[in-house]
């Protein structure tokens, strides 16, 4: 069995296992001060962490009541910590977002977000980790242990997971302790994120086989597109590095607006097209680039629910996502097709995960965990 | 002859007090006592019961404007569970309390002219449920 796609057909169990223990985790760990004195929110973090960070984005900001900015690690580190509103203490909440806890940038955020003045919060499974000693409070997101097969590492599916059920959970007890959700709205709200475990299962079995035949019958192909706008503009990014990780194929993900812009300047022009949508405000842009991809010969994928016509009339594949669930928490559901298209595509060209052997995988090389830090550098 | 009857309620978003007088004049009537104790118990830890004048509206928002100010929502609570609502919804129950015991006479309850029983939600909206048992008089 292939040990990515097992990761996949793990997450609605996951979903039904995981919203209980974070919900509490959540609810005594953000307390009532600091929810009513938040008048904004950042959520920072690299790779998966900030694909996250930005699929949470519409949930903050209708659940929680609070203008919220999705910001690569980088960029709120060196960028903006040193520019937060002087609006007072506990006034701006920074999220830190990493799996492992250890990641270089993220720690250097949440440290320099505290000496800017901000409450910080660390989002990871590890503790004691890092990012967790970096932050004033932790909100954990372990999961169960999915062990992979004697020397395999797997692209991680589950943890991302994770991280986006903390950061809504999060997104919920904000908006609950400051009446912008009163208590049956939070109440349905939680069921709602609970539900998404059915919603998850439905996507898993119409993409599985799909999926599958979809990497088989585009063996060709050495490159990809992944295409979102909104909550899923994250999603786009996550199943291109889900590619790059288990194939090892050139994969970008891109803005819908932006893809527009842009990528009619590519070379190949057959390179296959995911677009991803909820059905949501996107759709209609989504269709639209849709069309114009077909005119210059992508391969157009359209990951949308059945709903979402107008963007599946003009595909030539389709993976489709569950009906029913709003745009702000569809990234939960709409990375499954790209997750399982990448498995299949490793599985397909006979490619190990990660390429353990590569360069890139030297100790010392990537350095995303001993990347130098800014106190190092400023010293 | 039902001696035990749950009223179910749904109630409006915040605080708001309901009176629920007929409902229990219902059960009363549908357990078949003549001369007994009706006991009225709310199994809720934010909503509370009370026996006020319900004719004027003033009167409930009067009490509930009052338990504010004995109780104000406040960030400090050590209940945070929940939300300050929530918590201050836990006290103003403690001073409402959860249940009351009527006189049933004559197959009718004995309130006064004035008198009204009221559900008195602290956290709502929510489903509440009323449990009301009748009980005779030993024969």
């Amino acid at each position: 069995m292939n040990s990515m796609v097992a990761q996949v057909r793990s997450l609605p169990a996951l979903i039904r296992e995981m919203v209980p223990v974070l919900d509490d985790t959540v609810r005594k760990t953000l307390d009532h001060k600091l929810c009513l004195s938040v008048k904004r929110l950042y959520v920072t973090g690299c790779g998966d962490s900030h694909h996250a960070a930005l699929a949470s984005e519409l949930a903050f900001e209708a659940l929680a009541g609070r203008p919220t900015e999705p910001m690569s690690a980088l960029q709120f580190a060196r960028y903006a910590a040193g520019y937060l509103p002087p609006t007072g203490p506990g006034t701006n909440l920074v999220i830190g977002v990493s799996v492992s806890g250890e990641v270089a940038r993220t720690t250097e955020a949440l440290r320099l977000a505290r000496q800017a003045g901000a409450s910080t919060l660390a989002l990871t499974a590890t503790p004691g980790s890092r990012l967790a000693e970096a932050a004033e409070l932790v909100v954990l997101t372990t999961t169960p242990a999915f062990p992979d097969p004697p020397g395999v590492h797997t692209p991680r599916v589950r943890s991302y997971l994770a991280s986006q059920l903390g950061l809504l959970l999060t997104a919920v007890r904000i908006g609950e302790v400051r009446g912008h959700l009163d208590w049956g709205a939070a109440t349905a709200v939680r069921r709602d994120i609970l539900a998404l475990a059915d919603a998850a299962q439905r996507t898993v079995d119409a993409c599985d086989r799909a999926a599958a035949a979809l990497a088989e019958e585009w063996r060709d192909a050495a490159e990809f597109v992944f295409v979102g706008g909104g909550p899923n503009y994250g999603t786009a990014l996550f199943c291109a590095a889900k590619v790059l990780e288990a194939s090892g194929d050139g994969a970008v993900g891109q803005d819908t607006e932006e893809w527009a812009h842009l990528q009619f300047f590519a070379r190949t022009a057959a390179t296959p097209t995911f677009f991803i949508t909820a059905g949501g405000r996107d759709l209609s842009r989504a269709a639209e680039a849709a069309v114009a991809a077909n005119a210059i010969g992508r391969r157009v994928v359209a990951v949308a629910p059945a709903s979402a016509s107008t963007l599946r009339d003009v595909a030539t594949h389709r993976l489709p996502l569950a009906e029913g669930v709003p745009e702000m928490f569809s990234p939960l559901l709409a990375a499954i097709p790209g997750e399982l298209f990448a498995a299949y595509r490793a599985e397909v060209l006979g490619e190990p995960f990660f390429r353990p052997s590569g360069g890139g995988r030297a100790p010392g090389i990537n350095r995303v965990r001993t990347s130098e830090m800014w106190d190092a550098i400023e010293r | 002859m039902k001696r035990l009857t749950t009223v179910q309620l749904e109630t409006p978003p915040g605080e708001s007090l309901l009176t629920i007088t007929d409902q229990v004049k219902a059960a009363v009537k549908d357990s078949g006592v003549a001369d007994g104790i009706c006991i009225v118990f709310v199994p809720h830890t934010t909503a509370g019961l009370i026996v006020n004048s319900g004719s004027d509206p003033a009167t409930a928002a009067d009490i509930g404007s009052e338990l504010r100010r004995l109780v104000p929502t406040r960030v400090d609570f050590q209940h945070t569970y929940d939300t300050p609502a929530d918590a201050a919804g836990h006290i103003k129950v403690a001073l409402t309390g959860t249940s009351v015991s009527l006189i049933v006479s004559g197959g009718e309850l004995a309130l006064g002219r004035s008198q009204s029983l009221m559900l008195a939600e602290f956290d709502g909206p929510r489903q509440r449920k009323v449990l009301v048992r009748v009980m005779a008089d030993p024969a």
